[in-house]
């Protein structure tokens, strides 16, 4: 019998992110920014960065793109003529074919990546042989998004992206969820899937839909396209697309696309349609919010509030604290949680509003805040007292109108 | 300044980029790819105008066919309402004619004496 526990050799995948840009000089950098600490974080796998700029025309910004790219150690490139987003897909393609790359992924320029995205896209890859596609779980990523009601103020942070993304790997790992198509926000693409399905289509102009038409070219050939949930990305949404014009305001797709869409891939809307009727994604949205809400009112400490106001300002005192909220006459079962715009509910079973939130969380509240009258928050009162958990009542109002 | 140091300052500074070449190989190699496939796109997209330009002639020919038809039966269908508004105008004139007919006074007379025989044979038997 071998007594040798030691791991097997790891694979070590070569991935290639391609990065498409088009103008986008108030939100490239931060991209930029967030691709150059790639190379210096501890990623298990070989990763190179392109930047494809696809002739932007804004006054000098191909040449500040360039200098940025240099200064973070990314590859850069300069079309010399406008391909459109489809082409510039597809020159990213070609170049993980040509330099022999396992993954490549296809990246917006409005988003910050998390430092584990490489390993977490590449572990959702490799746990089946027949995954041709992996998006990342993201606030902005179609309809499987992961909603945050702040994204735009809270989630465009590195540290805060790295921390979320960091926490749904522990929760999900290399969990993957079948989608009906990948998200062309960030897509990364096997090899064997490029060469069995060839490249984005022209067709598809400037740019929209090109994905859902790939995607189901790979779903044809027998590939799967699936969403990596141990993984976050903050994106903007739709601001490449936006920026090229390809979107008027108000719009939000490219109708003649769509009836490309329509017509080449007739099933493809009922299929969308089931997977949406199925829901299958919501008992993993409620999951990764109940651990992000909760980790963070664990390790930052949380106030449980018997308050009729239903949306949750941070803390005033400003130390961070989580506040979780009840109904104080216990009108509502739930109890609502919400940090950074991530909003979890947690089920009160018969054991009580304290035994509930304080198993959810893993400890018991740094105190209990009374703010408006009832049985529920008289109850809650006593039972924190009970337990040395301090009280504060603090009345606001007369109970309801 | 020395000749060395002449050289060095004059010499194109070989930075490796992330992709483990230099940034001018990068272009190189990229500019390549750009360029075959721009044109494997025209090949393409030539193939593609020649396929619908004859998609379109076909079509075309198709609507000319059934708009040929579509004539054709619109004039049958003209002729039949024509016959169908004479065949009306014909009935009309009938029913006005049976109208005169029932309403003279040799139709009512004749009417009234049918009757009487039909009567006269009754008491009889």
């Amino acid at each position: 019998m071998s007594t040798d526990d030691s791991p097997p050799p790891r694979t070590v995948a070569r991935v290639l992110i391609a990065v498409l840009v088009y103008n986008g000089r108030e939100f490239v950098p931060r991209t930029i920014s967030s691709l150059g600490r790639l190379a210096d974080s501890t990623v298990s796998h070989h990763v190179d960065v392109v930047v494809l700029d696809d002739a932007s025309p804004e006054e000098g910004w191909s040449d500040e793109l360039a200098e940025l790219c240099r200064s973070h150690g990314l590859g850069y490139y300069c079309s010399p003529r406008n391909l459109g987003i489809p082409r510039n897909m597809s020159l990213g393609l070609l170049l993980a074919e040509d330099r022999s790359y396992d993954f490549v992924v296809i990246l917006n320029s409005d988003v910050i990546v998390p430092a584990n995205m490489v390993d977490a896209m590449v572990a959702a890859a490799m746990s089946a042989s027949d995954i041709g596609t992996v998006t990342a779980w993201s606030n902005a990523s179609s309809i499987f998004s992961l909603p945050n009601e702040t994204a735009d103020d809270v989630l465009s942070d590195q540290a805060v992206v790295d921390a979320v993304s960091a926490e749904l790997f522990d929760e999900f790992a290399a969990t993957t969820l079948d989608l009906p198509t990948g998200v062309g926000f960030c897509l990364m693409i096997s090899s064997s899937a490029m060469a069995a399905v060839g490249l984005f289509d022209p067709v598809f102009g400037r740019g929209y839909c090109e994905e859902v038409d790939w995607c189901c070219r790979a779903a044809a050939a027998g590939f799967r396209n699936v969403l990596a949930l141990g993984t976050f990305v903050y994106h903007v949404g739709s601001a490449t697309n936006r920026t090229a014009g390809l979107l008027a305001p108000g719009e939000e797709t490219v109708t003649v696309n769509e009836d490309i869409i329509d017509q080449r891939h007739p099933g493809y809307r009922a299929e969308l349609h089931a997977w949406t009727e199925r829901a299958p994604l919501d008992p993993f949205v409620q999951r990764a919010l109940a651990r992000l809400v909760s980790t963070r009112a664990r390790t930052a400490g949380y106030v449980l509030e018997a308050s009729w106001l239903r949306r949750l300002d941070p803390d005033p005192s400003g130390d961070g604290r989580v506040r979780i909220a009840v109904d104080p006459d216990g009108v509502g079962p739930l109890v609502a949680a919400e940090v950074d715009g991530w909003r979890s509910v947690v089920p009160v079973g018969s054991d009580g509003i304290l035994a509930a939130v304080s198993s959810f969380v893993g400890c018991r509240p740094d105190e209990v805040r009374i703010h408006d009258r009832g049985s529920v928050a008289e109850r809650l009162a006593e039972l924190a007292t009970a337990s040395g958990v301090p009280v504060i009542v603090r009345h606001r109002y007369p109970e309801r109108v | 300044m020395t000749t060395a140091e002449s050289t060095q300052d004059s010499a194109p500074s070989k930075e490796v980029s992330a992709l483990g070449i230099d940034s001018d190989e990068l272009t190189r190699r990229l500019d390549r790819l750009n360029l075959t496939q721009a044109l494997l796109d025209f090949e393409l997209a030539n193939a593609r105008v020649l396929d619908l330009t004859a998609r379109l002639v076909e079509s075309n020919k198709r609507v000319l066919t059934l708009q040929s038809e579509t004539d054709g039966a619109l004039l049958e269908l003209t002729a039949a309402r024509q016959g169908l508004d004479g065949a009306r105008l014909d009935i009309a004139e009938l029913q006005r004619r049976i109208a005169d007919v029932e309403s003279s006074t040799t139709y009512r007379a004749a009417r009234t004496l049918g009757s009487l025989g039909r009567l006269r044979r009754f008491l009889r038997a």
